[in-house]
């Protein structure tokens, strides 16, 4: 919504303004977060961003407000309580052998996909219109996508209805690390598998946990994969 | 071995996952900023590290960029 676009609607109070965030008018997946603040917390928060904005502006420095919003960020997802385990078992494989003989393979939640091969099809929405479906991400069940070692990082892109995948559309590194993992096998460092992964993480979990995820291992472990490398977002 | 924002620290905890890097940096950008190469390429090194050396589950080692 533009300014002058929001010039005819009635005054909004400042809880208003800020729930808005949270794919409301002003969705934005950089600071939803503000939805959960308080007023004063958000209104403080606001005004500092603002501030180190007004700095940055004059310096071309832009670390201080990086540094804020990451603060604020883990501040608002906080939990009032230190949690519980929500899960009964925590499962381990101890590594066995050296890195360099096991086959690795990258999965990552970030919703990374090869262009032209939209895991939704060819007319899946784009990231801005993937927010306007958040329930309908949420319902239902993941689809992997399947990524060969070799695709260049300009061959992928990303959409996400829980954070703002524009990010990783500019650099795909951020949530899908394969040309450094490339990087790292010509190094001899590992060793990868031929076909790496991603969904949107932004899923059905008890689906995800009991249906889609044990078909997805099964199915690396068909390819031989000996160890994942788990990106969350 | 798994890799979460500082943010979702405590999903990782809640989740018990195995072997979890956290790193201290915004969501959607978990590996590192964008055009960062130098940090992403340390998280990556770290998550392998981590996975060679954890021993038991529900090793959390927060990231450190290297000195």
């Amino acid at each position: 919504m533009s300014p002058a676009e929001g010039a005819d609607r009635p005054p909004m109070t400042f809880e208003e303004f800020h729930q808005s965030f949270y794919y409301g008018d002003r969705a934005d997946m950089q600071f939803k977060y503000l939805a959960r603040m308080t007023d004063e917390e958000a209104a403080d928060t606001v005004a500092a961003l603002l501030r180190k904005l007004g700095e940055a502006l004059d310096t071309g420095e832009l670390d201080e407000a990086r540094r804020l919003a990451f603060e604020t960020q883990v501040r608002a997802y906080a939990p009032p309580d230190p949690p519980e385990p929500e899960v009964d078992d925590a499962p381990f494989a101890p590594l066995r052998g050296d890195l360099a003989d096991l086959r690795l393979a990258l999965v990552s939640a970030g919703g990374v996909f090869v262009a032209g091969d939209d895991p939704m099809g060819p007319d899946g929405p784009t990231q801005e219109e993937c927010l306007g479906l958040i329930k309908e991400f949420l319902r239902g069940a993941a689809t992997l996508s399947r990524i060969p070692v070799d695709t260049p990082a300009d061959r992928l892109t990303a959409r996400h209805p829980g954070y703002d995948a524009t990010t990783a559309q500019r650099d795909i590194n951020t949530v899908f690390p394969l040309a450094h993992l490339r990087d790292l096998e010509t190094a001899g460092r590992v060793r990868l598998a031929d076909e790496h992964y991603a969904f949107t993480g932004a899923t059905s979990q008890t689906r995800l946990r009991n249906e889609t995820a044990p078909r997805w291992a099964e199915h690396m472990a068909a390819r031989e994969v000996d160890a994942a490398f788990l990106v969350a977002t | 071995m798994s890799v979460f924002i500082q943010a979702f620290r405590h999903r990782a905890l809640q989740l018990r996952v195995p072997r979890v890097v956290v790193t201290p940096h915004l969501m959607g950008r978990t590996i590192g900023p964008v055009g960062d190469a130098a940090r992403q390429r340390d998280v990556v090194e770290a998550a392998l590290q981590l996975l060679e050396d954890a021993a038991a589950p529900n090793t959390i080692r927060d990231f450190e960029a290297p000195a």
